[in-house]
């Protein structure tokens, strides 16, 4: 991946928490190089498989408090539960990943999002591929949007 | 006017409807994958529909085509992340009227359907 390539996430992640929160920005903090995927990933993490343009995944992992602020700004008024925390993780990931074909085009396929609760058991990094591990910082709790394609 | 929400997200569905019923329109049902959609849509009969593209069975155009050829009269709002163009434009050339990228906000959905039905 080119680091426009990532830049490219980095906006989609920035635009997605503005769209929800204009009083407190997302923040970034600089991208790295990972290659294993049990440090990174929190408490809930939603998946999306690549093919076409790039083969791969996207995702998304973030702890229950970070979601259950997120949840909140959907406008759900009762108790935060694991379900709703799960379809947040999978749909940001949808959304971000989708948002890529802004500038990656129509042929970046995305399959519908899977999401996990941890302990993940059994997701590997595909071998072969660079993996990036992008750190957010949004109202002092932290995410990783972990990017893995060719 | 009744309208059906369809997204594979709860979240999403849940965002939707609270929207448009603040906006007094009739919310008739939802749907969380397009063959859901279809059956749903058959029974409720909307005249107003949103409609999610990436969704698992069956994904958003299909469902567009399906609706379409079902009742021409229907009006879809697209309401997807798949930002690219080429989407867009298949989306409307198989018959949906309108198309909401997410992450949206509440003024920005209410708005798109105003002007999905601006004129009926």
């Amino acid at each position: 991946m080119k680091e426009q390539e990532i830049n490219v996430f980095i906006e989609r992640i920035l635009e997605y928490f503005h769209a929800y929160d204009t009083e407190s920005s997302a923040t970034i903090q600089a991208p790295f190089l990972i290659d294993g995927i049990d440090k990174h990933v929190l408490e809930y993490t939603g998946v999306i498989g690549i093919t076409g343009r790039n083969t791969g995944t996207v995702m998304f992992s973030a702890p229950a408090s970070m979601l259950v602020m997120l949840i909140a700004r959907f406008g759900e008024t009762g108790q935060k539960k694991p379900e709703m925390m799960l379809d947040l993780v999978g749909e940001i990931a949808n959304t971000i990943a989708g948002n890529a074909r802004e500038v990656f085009g129509s042929k970046f396929n995305l399959a519908p999002p899977v999401a996990l609760r941890a302990p993940l058991r059994g997701l590997v990094l595909a071998k072969g591929l660079q993996s990036y591990c992008i750190p957010i910082e949004w109202r002092m709790r932290k995410a990783h949007l972990i990017v893995s394609l060719t | 006017m009744k309208f059906m929400v369809v997204d594979d997200s709860q979240m999403i569905r849940n965002q939707i409807e609270r929207v448009l019923k603040a906006g007094e329109f009739d919310f008739s049902g939802s749907a969380k994958d397009g063959e859901e959609a279809i059956r749903e849509f058959k029974s409720i009969k909307p005249r107003v529909v949103t409609m999610d593209l990436t969704m698992p069975r069956m994904d958003g155009l299909q469902a567009i085509k399906e609706m379409v050829a079902i009742d021409s009269q229907v009006r879809i709002l697209v309401v997807s992340a798949l930002k690219d163009m080429d989407t867009c434009l298949e989306a409307l050339e198989l018959g949906a009227h309108g198309f909401l990228c997410k992450p949206f906000t509440d003024y920005a959905l209410i708005e798109a359907v105003e002007e999905l039905i601006s004129d009926l």
